[in-house]
């Protein structure tokens, strides 16, 4: 049944105008940022304009569609009475949230998939433009991540439109505004204390989880300057590696079990 | 029985003449050569440690050998003229060759390895080094030496040499009239080290994976140029640190993927001109500066922040950023509005070190697009009132079709296409 659901899931995804208009962005957006900068620049393994464009667009884009499309999906199955129909089949919450977690990875992954041929391609035609295996792996990071807090974002929302708003408050706060209310903290605060803020909200938002799993496996830590010496050099290490993972698979798993139980609450009440 | 003490005899000259051979007394040799001879040494390993005081040519073959110990200094060099060394390995010992009161002394060809710190020379004059390879040890930089260090001397020439994993590669402290060209300095503390140093040259030298390429304190009318300074990306790297000096041309350099290529702190009557800096995290850090200091002429390109201050003057004209969004409608190749470095982020990092975390960040490129709007009327602070529209040298990059990686990438493009169609259908 499981398989019968994520397969008409994925269908259905595929056949959206939405999302293949995010394909088409997508693709288009990446091969020119990768293309511009490249040839612009010499080649080169620091972090650069290049590699902050490349890591930004990715956090910018992908968290974006992901949300917005991963929890309208979710609450147009519940306003519209898909996912009352759904409940008379053989078919539990859980495998209805993993299916619908599946598809959305699967649909993602393709469009990533898609975009990074079009760069190697056009990295074989010019030999210039490159990618770093570092952002392709956290791009698929992100998509898991972002993936699972969608899926929550549609279980919470009430409606297609609340689910909308709901993702861009998500996303708003995740990439720009908790950011720029900690830069404010830090004009009225020690120097140490801002630090140690940052470090907590580094764990706290998955934009900033992925971004700084970025300097510690590409090797760059220093950019994150003298402050960060010990808290990066943890990171750097085979323990701050396991850690990474757990944190990772909690940001995962935690939106996930949420979803159910909140489904599952909500089941019981109508 | 004659047979066999004939065979053993052989036997025993093959194989113990050639272990006498390698070991000489080197210092018999060098006091038997008269002033101003010369010593030509075979090949072979002299054990021991040495001294010269007298004019002397000392010239190695191919694998002459000078070994010490880690305790003393292999060979000293004191109150002499006209010493040249040539073509020597010198292996073990605290320092290689110290060198004291001597003038006119020429090395060339030399390697030193395993060894704190490789020359030192004090108060010498007319000293030339070239050709010289200098491997330190391992260890961190506080548990070892420095390549060459040159103290309160005159009239010095290094030229060629390779220094790697030392403290500091060319320490030169209290010395006047030194010229410092085509080095290579590589995993070491600073490259090159000035301290109270005048009328210095550093020309056409590379700097790679130091924490600094080049420190330069207290020192006046020195030029930097046309050197390569790669790499310095360390927690506190910088390509160049100019503290309090006077008079510094920095000219035709090109610095790439450091931390900071130049901090400027406390300088005076000083020029940044024609340098290119190219994806470093921050270009350019002024300090305490003043207006009589000016950066002129340089390509900014690719960097994460290209000029910072802490508010102190300095004159910048005429250089080239590759993200000024200005236009030219008189064509005479500068921007018709100014170029306006200041971001406030940049001067956030310069007063507190923890916001360095969000650099380049979604949130931090925002804030920088909204202060290019509002920092458009800035005119005191960072301003180019006439930034170039054309960089000086252009990127060439190799061409290299790669026939694989374009079957492959189109191949699982339209893989793609096709699945998503075939999924996509009803």
């Amino acid at each position: 049944m499981n398989a019968l659901f994520i397969r008409l899931e994925w269908k259905q995804m595929l056949r959206s105008r939405w999302m293949q208009l995010v394909a088409v962005l997508f693709v288009l957006i990446f091969a020119a940022i990768s293309l511009i900068q490249q040839i612009a620049l010499p080649d080169g393994s620091s972090f650069t304009r290049q590699t902050a464009s490349f890591l930004n667009l990715l956090l910018f884009l992908i968290p974006l569609f992901i949300l917005t499309i991963g929890s309208m999906g979710v609450a147009s199955d519940l306003e519209s009475g898909w996912f009352s129909l759904l409940k008379t089949y053989p078919m539990t919450v859980t495998q209805y949230i993993v299916g619908k977690y599946i598809a959305l990875l699967l649909s993602f992954f393709m469009i990533l998939i898609l975009a990074f041929s079009v760069v190697l391609a056009m990295s074989g035609f010019t030999g210039q433009v490159r990618l770093p295996l570092v952002f392709v792996g956290l791009s698929f990071m992100t998509v898991f991540i972002f993936a699972a807090l969608a899926i929550l974002c549609g279980v919470i929302a009430k409606s297609r439109l609340h689910a909308l708003a709901l993702s861009l408050v998500v996303w708003a706060f995740a990439l720009l505004l908790l950011s720029y209310m900690l830069m404010a903290v830090g004009t009225l605060v020690a120097g140490h204390i801002l630090q140690k803020l940052t470090i907590v909200m580094i764990h706290l938002n998955p934009a900033e989880w992925i971004r700084f799993g970025y300097f510690i496996f590409s090797g760059q830590p220093s950019v994150l300057g003298p402050s960060f010496y010990d808290f990066t050099n943890f990171y750097s290490s085979a323990t701050g590696f396991a850690v990474y993972a757990v944190v990772t698979l909690l940001w995962i798993a935690l939106p996930l079990v949420l979803a159910r139980s909140l489904l599952n609450k909500r089941g019981c009440q109508t | 029985m004659v047979k066999k003490w004939l065979l053993l005899s052989t036997l025993f000259l093959l194989v113990a003449l050639p272990a006498k051979a390698e070991t000489m007394d080197l210092q018999q040799l060098i006091d038997a050569t008269p002033a101003g001879g010369e010593l030509q040494l075979q090949d072979g390993i002299y054990k021991g440690s040495f001294r010269i005081n007298k004019p002397i040519k000392v010239i190695g073959s191919k694998n002459t050998i000078l070994q010490g110990t880690a305790k003393e200094t292999l060979l000293q060099i004191e109150n002499s003229n006209d010493v040249t060394l040539e073509n020597l390995q010198l292996k073990t010992a605290k320092t290689g060759i110290a060198v004291k009161k001597v003038n006119h002394l020429y090395m060339s060809g030399l390697k030193l390895t395993s060894m704190y710190s490789g020359v030192q020379l004090n108060y010498a004059e007319d000293v030339e080094i070239a050709e010289t390879i200098i491997q330190g040890i391992d260890g961190h930089y506080s548990k070892k030496g420095n390549g060459v260090a040159a103290f309160n001397s005159k009239r010095l020439q290094m030229n060629g040499l390779q220094i790697n994993q030392v403290q500091d590669g060319l320490y030169i402290e209290n010395v006047s009239q030194i010229e410092l060209q085509n080095n290579v300095i590589r995993n070491s503390r600073y490259g090159i080290h000035f301290m109270y140093t005048e009328n210095a040259k550093a020309i056409e030298n590379k700097f790679n994976k130091n924490v600094t390429g080049i420190m330069l304190m207290m020192t006046k009318n020195t030029d930097l140029q046309r050197n390569e300074i790669n790499e310095q990306n360390g927690l506190n790297g910088f390509g160049v640190v100019l503290f309090d000096g006077q008079n510094i041309d920095v000219e035709g350099n090109v610095f790439q993927s450091n931390r900071t290529a130049i901090s400027a702190q406390k300088l005076q009557r000083s020029t940044m001109k024609e340098n290119r800096f190219q994806m470093n995290q921050s270009a350019v850090e002024l300090i305490r500066s003043n207006a009589e200091n000016s950066v002129i002429e340089n390509d900014f390109i690719g960097n994460i922040v290209n000029l910072r201050s802490d508010g102190s003057e300095t004159t910048i004209q005429h250089n080239y950023y590759d993200d000024y969004d200005g236009i030219d409608v008189d064509d005479d190749g500068i921007g018709d509005c100014s170029y306006v470095a200041l971001q406030s982020f940049g001067q956030w990092m310069v007063r507190q070190p923890a916001y360095q975390y969000f650099v380049e960040s979604p949130s931090v490129v925002l804030l920088n697009e909204m202060d290019k709007q509002t920092n458009a009327i800035e005119t005191d602070q960072l301003v180019d009132e006439k930034p170039r529209m054309m960089s000086l040298q252009s990127v060439e990059q190799p061409q290299k079709r790669n026939i694989g990686k374009i079957v492959i990438g189109i191949a699982i493009v339209l893989s793609g296409l096709w699945l998503w169609r075939r999924e996509a259908a009803i």
